[in-house]
């Protein structure tokens, strides 16, 4: 992995929630879920400014959701 | 940027020895040289002269698979790790695992793991294409390496992939993954993913 560099993150109370949250039900350190947000996050600017729309779909009814992105 | 992260035994079947592989996180110019000169020809070829039947006993149903065309779209973001195996100076596996994936596995549903993307061995190094196949243990390389970015990732060592049909003996039978079935969403390709403990048996 290529070398690494520290930040300090001044998060909310509410956002540190999530992030514990997150990180319990992941079962991964907070760091490891910032990391795979980033990853995430990346991805769907890349796409989104292709032009394209990003859907979530349920896995019964098949029914397609768009997640409104600024 | 590439990094190396190994030496690690490979069996030349021709000369019955052990040679060293290097084993490289991140691929360069001279893996997709390789696979444009050396990989791509064969497998246009045999593409070419083959019915789908032909491609699945010569194990070239990714004859179609661009690894240029991976580099260039995943080559640049956070979510993907192209991995390469070198032994004699050329390039004898390449892989591109996805890190933003989620198991679907009952016990372990949502928990995140390391997706197989792209995995391929040289044509040289495959049964049914040739034969006589060069080294053995470059696809064990590949995925022993995709096991071990899982730990580093936090995610205990599970990964999941969708198998072609060719290879799909060897994930269930030889690597213990547990096949999840067709996937609709995916080319009804076979669907099997690797749970912690057996991860953790391979790489002890």
């Amino acid at each position: 992995m290529a070398g690494k560099r520290t930040m300090t993150l001044n998060l909310t109370e509410g956002e540190m929630r999530v992030l514990e949250e997150l990180s319990i039900q992941k079962d991964i350190s907070k760091t490891a879920v910032l990391r795979q947000s980033l990853r995430l996050y990346q991805l769907m600017q890349i796409r989104l400014s292709r032009g394209e729309k990003l859907f979530f779909e349920s896995g019964e009814t098949k029914e397609k959701s768009e997640l409104m992105v600024i | 940027m590439r990094s190396h992260i190994g030496t690690y035994d490979l069996l030349n079947r021709l000369t019955t020895k052990f040679e060293e592989g290097q084993l490289y996180q991140g691929l360069n110019e001279k893996n997709l040289t390789d696979f444009e000169l050396h990989w791509k020809p064969l497998l246009a070829q045999k593409r070419q002269r083959s019915t789908r039947e032909e491609l699945l006993t010569a194990n070239a149903q990714d004859a179609h698979w661009d690894w240029v065309r991976k580099e260039l779209a995943w080559g640049h973001l956070l979510a993907y790790e192209g991995f390469a195996v070198e032994a004699e100076g050329m390039t004898q596996g390449l892989m591109y695992l996805n890190k933003t994936r989620f198991s679907r596995l009952a016990g372990q549903l949502g928990a995140p793991l390391v997706y197989v993307e792209s995995l391929a061995s040289a044509p040289w190094n495959r049964h049914g294409f040739i034969g006589k196949p060069k080294y053995k243990g470059v696809g064990q390389l590949l995925i022993q390496a995709a096991i071990s970015l899982s730990f580093t990732e936090e995610f205990k060592g599970r990964i999941s992939l969708h198998a072609l049909p060719q290879s799909e003996n060897w994930y269930r039978e030889v690597l213990g993954m547990i096949d999840l079935g067709p996937d609709p969403d995916y080319k009804n390709l076979k669907y099997f993913e690797m749970a912690s403990d057996q991860a953790l048996r391979l790489t002890r």
